[in-house]
């Protein structure tokens, strides 16, 4: 972690407590996570961005500790190439800390019941997989993580966890 | 002499299976069908069909068939199949990825013939019975053993690509080095993807693990 800059203004929207969902878009994947699992959504233009050889996309300030940031794709899988421009943030609760991921757009659903899951059929299910649900919403397939566990997903990403 | 009707579905080049005439319910030629991440490697996806989300499957991906192999270029459509979990319980719909237009076939006990041979045991698994016809050898689907975490569990092996795993969170040691999961054959085949531990499948045991 190299000349990590503050941000010259915190303007995340804290949503800690709620019990909707978000929906983030990442390529053509759409994911859904229990809102309560985020600590707010930040311009992705607001981080202080990686150098080229770091497995992190970037950094956020939040609560006195630098956080790494990381973009993945549609599979999950971590996206090796670091240029492509981003939207937004979502800083998702990680053990005691926070930890960032890149998505193209956010949308908030409120209400819990916005959303009717059910399981990710037998056949296609991975017991390792941070989604477990899945959703039919205005017509569109979304997966569900299951609570905390984009985040425990990423978090094997991330070496360089630093929860100090 | 008992005569069935069935379907004939080709999943590869040389591969075909067929299945019981009461389970075929729709052909679709370009199903919209949604990739799960990180699911086994048959997934085809999901796909929502009369307003309910179905899983379709890709026999052919977890066979390997020939050079085609069941790769997505390939796949020309997909049947949409019924089946029972047990007598008695509600009709459950699941989709099969299909390389051409099924065919009818009237299938005779005289057609009747042994299991044909895979590494991976797929057929003892997934097929009721088999039978002979122009040459090919075509097993006969147990459709709700197809959309069964059965097969998932002979395959265990998933699409993640390669990636770094941080000790904590896998191995329970609290090193700062870098590690990456392998895996590695009875035949000393590298993987290069799987699961931390030990894994079965039809060629054997499997280890995995951190470097």
């Amino acid at each position: 972690m190299t000349d990590i800059a503050t941000p010259e203004s915190n303007d995340m929207a804290d949503v800690d407590g709620e019990t909707g969902w978000l929906v983030l878009t990442i390529d053509a994947l759409r994911l859904a996570i229990p809102q309560g699992d985020s600590k707010g959504i930040e311009l992705a233009s607001a981080l202080d961005v990686s150098i080229e050889e770091e497995t992190e996309a970037g950094w956020f300030t939040q609560d006195g500790g630098v956080w790494p940031v990381y973009a993945l794709d549609g599979d999950l899988s971590l996206r090796s190439e670091s240029m492509r421009p981003w939207r937004f943030c979502v800083a998702l609760r990680a053990g005691d800390g926070l930890i960032g991921l890149l998505c193209d757009q956010v949308r908030i659903l409120p209400s819990e019941q916005e959303l009717v899951v059910g399981g990710i059929p037998m056949c296609l299910r991975n017991p390792d997989s941070p989604i477990d649900q899945m959703a039919l919403f205005e017509n569109e397939i979304l997966f569900v993580a299951g609570r905390r566990m984009l985040a425990q997903h990423l978090m094997t990403y991330s070496n360089n966890y630093d929860q100090s | 002499m008992i005569k069935a009707k069935s379907w004939e579905l080709t999943l590869g080049a040389k591969t075909r299976v067929a299945v019981a005439s009461r389970h075929v319910v729709e052909f679709i030629r370009s199903p919209k069908l949604v990739p799960v991440p990180l699911a086994p490697i048959h997934s085809a996806g999901l796909l929502v069909w009369q307003g309910n989300i179905i899983p379709a499957v890709n026999l052919g991906q977890a066979l390997g068939v020939g050079e085609s192999g069941g790769s997505p270029e390939y796949v020309s459509g997909m049947v949409v199949l019924a089946y029972q979990d047990a007598p008695g319980t509600p009709m459950r719909h699941g989709g099969l990825t299909v390389c051409a237009v099924p065919e009818e076939v009237w299938v005779t006990d005289d057609m009747s013939c042994p299991l044909p041979a895979h590494p991976g045991g797929i057929w003892d698994l997934l097929a009721l019975s088999c039978f002979a016809k122009d040459d090919h050898v075509i097993p006969i689907l147990d459709v709700a053993r197809l959309f069964s975490a059965a097969l998932t569990a002979r395959c265990r092996n998933v699409n993640a690509k390669p990636r770094k795993a941080a000790l904590s969170a896998s191995a329970g040691s609290g090193s700062e080095a870098d590690v990456t999961i392998e895996s590695e054959g009875p035949d000393g085949t590298d993987r290069s993807q799987g699961y931390l531990g030990t894994e079965v499948d039809g060629e054997g045991e499997w280890r995995v693990r951190v470097k």
